[in-house]
């Protein structure tokens, strides 16, 4: 009783909890340092985000998790207030693209909590589940977490004394983030078309989007290191060389810059135009701004 | 095609006592308590210095009252110094008055003296049960009694008549007694008491 006295008091009740998976992280963290932490399945990096929401590269490092964790844990535990962070999940997980998925009031919601519910026979026991429908089709865009990489990841947290105020997979952040940049119009008179291609932390998820309908879905955790040779990354982009149309331009969405890209994606697809939606901690303002 | 990304799939844990903030309009509440705690401090400093300014006053004005009270008693005081010199004043007057009377009187004693005769001590007292008559003592110096036979002869011209009559000699002086009482010239040499009786009876 005493402690929601005090939490009137000093206003913070009129806040959201820090883990409040509803607000934003604006709301959550106004004025305090916090970082982004993006586990792959050997890296740990991580960002700072200041108290404007100003993302700063901080450190990365290959090797063992658990290792990692105790070699950079206590730096990210210093820079943040309270050891709050927010995680992007770089592996283990599986995008692709579905059909005819529930598209009931409130599903969205409900993947989350009861994915048996919405996905039915696609369900799998030990995933975490997230869906962007496509409004004007029947496809979906799953995103399939394994449970267990979730569940190990808070523990490797919580036993650095870091507290996970959101955990999300950072590909399917920024492909949702270039599909509501490029689809802003309601309605089906201007159908648009583009590769929309996505970078986060060496994992790679390309989809194709024909006249609003998304035809092809590539993902891949893990793909390539960063600032290292990105050939595996032209290599899943090659199938798309011949499907995609005409006159049919590319929107890419990368975390960071990626070295080189540009150049490959120029070569890979001669006289195509290039929407590059990458700009330095891309990732961490999308999330601090949402 | 619309696509709004405005929220962030989370796939953490979820706390299942996670608490929705409270409505914005709630934070009167907190306000409106600072509010009053602000308000209790004003007043109460408010009231605190009044306390103090009248607890000030009050022992002003009691210094004041104390300060006056003491000038009061050195007036009282000072009052009844002049009372008394009034007083006495008010005796020494109605002496001097009430002897001018006897100023001839005395005069009359003082000449009647001869040349080898000196008053040693003259009295006259005006007793307050009968102030009609007038207790004379005299001591002389004298070689004889012709001197006092004189001044009685004075005193007599003064119409002054003396009554119950003691003359002794001590160590050489003359010392004389008498009670005296004045004779009204216009009352035909009557004694009060013969008046008070001749207006009694018709």
């Amino acid at each position: 009783m005493l402690q929601y006295v005090k939490a009137v008091l000093n206003f913070s009740a009129f806040r959201p909890e820090a883990d409040d998976p509803q607000a934003s992280w604006k709301n959550r963290f106004a004025g305090r340092p916090t970082t982004l932490v993006h586990v792959g399945r050997n890296t740990l990096s991580y960002s700072l985000i200041d108290a404007k929401g100003w993302d700063k590269f901080a450190e990365s490092k290959r090797g063992e998790l658990k290792e990692l964790f105790a070699e950079l844990g206590p730096a990210i535990k210093s820079d943040t207030a309270d050891g709050w962070c927010m995680v992007s999940l770089d592996s283990r997980y599986v995008i692709s693209v579905e059909n005819n998925l529930s598209r009931k009031k409130g599903s969205e919601e409900a993947i989350r909590k009861d994915p048996r519910s919405v996905l039915h026979a696609r369900f799998e026991r030990g995933k975490r589940y997230a869906a962007t429908h496509n409004p004007e089709t029947n496809t979906s865009i799953l995103l399939a977490m394994d449970e267990e990489n979730v569940k190990k990841t808070e523990a490797l947290l919580k036993e650095h004394k870091l507290k996970p105020g959101r955990i999300c997979c950072g590909t399917y952040v920024l492909l949702r983030h270039a599909l509501a940049a490029t689809n802003a119009k309601k309605g089906a008179e201007a159908p648009f078309s583009a590769l929309y291609l996505v970078c986060c932390n060496g994992s790679v998820c390309a989809l194709l989007q024909e006249k609003d309908n998304w035809m092809e879905l590539r993902s891949r955790p893990d793909l390539f290191e960063a600032g290292g040779d990105i050939t595996p990354l032209v290599d899943l982009l090659r199938p798309f060389e011949e499907r995609l149309g005409p006159d049919r331009g590319l929107v890419v969405a990368c975390d960071e810059p990626v070295a080189g890209l540009a150049e490959k994606l120029t070569e890979l697809f001669p006289g195509r135009p290039i929407n590059d939606l990458t700009e330095p901690g891309l990732l961490a303002k999308i999330l601090y701004r949402n | 095609m619309q696509i709004i990304a405005d929220q962030i799939d989370d796939l953490k844990t979820d706390r299942k006592d996670v608490m929705p903030p409270l409505p914005m309009v709630f934070r009167l509440v907190p306000i409106l308590f600072y509010g009053a705690i602000a308000f209790s401090l004003v007043v109460g400093s408010v009231a605190f210095w009044n306390v103090r300014v009248a607890t000030q006053q009050r022992d002003a004005i009691r210094q004041k009252i104390e300060s006056l009270n003491s000038e009061i008693a050195q007036t009282k005081a000072a009052r009844a110094t002049l009372e008394n010199k009034i007083r006495e004043a008010a005796d020494l007057e109605n002496w001097v008055l009430a002897s001018m009377p006897l100023q001839p009187l005395v005069v009359a004693i003082v000449r009647s003296m001869a040349a080898n005769s000196s008053i040693v001590e003259l009295n006259l007292e005006r007793d307050a049960e009968t102030p009609s008559q007038l207790r004379l003592g005299l001591r002389l110096n004298t070689d004889s009694d012709k001197q006092l036979e004189d001044t009685l002869e004075v005193i007599r011209d003064m119409h002054y008549r003396e009554f119950s009559p003691t003359q002794t000699r001590v160590r050489g002086d003359l010392d004389y007694k008498a009670s005296m009482l004045w004779q009204n010239p216009y009352t035909k040499g009557q004694l009060p008491e013969e008046r008070a009786q001749q207006a009694v009876e018709p």
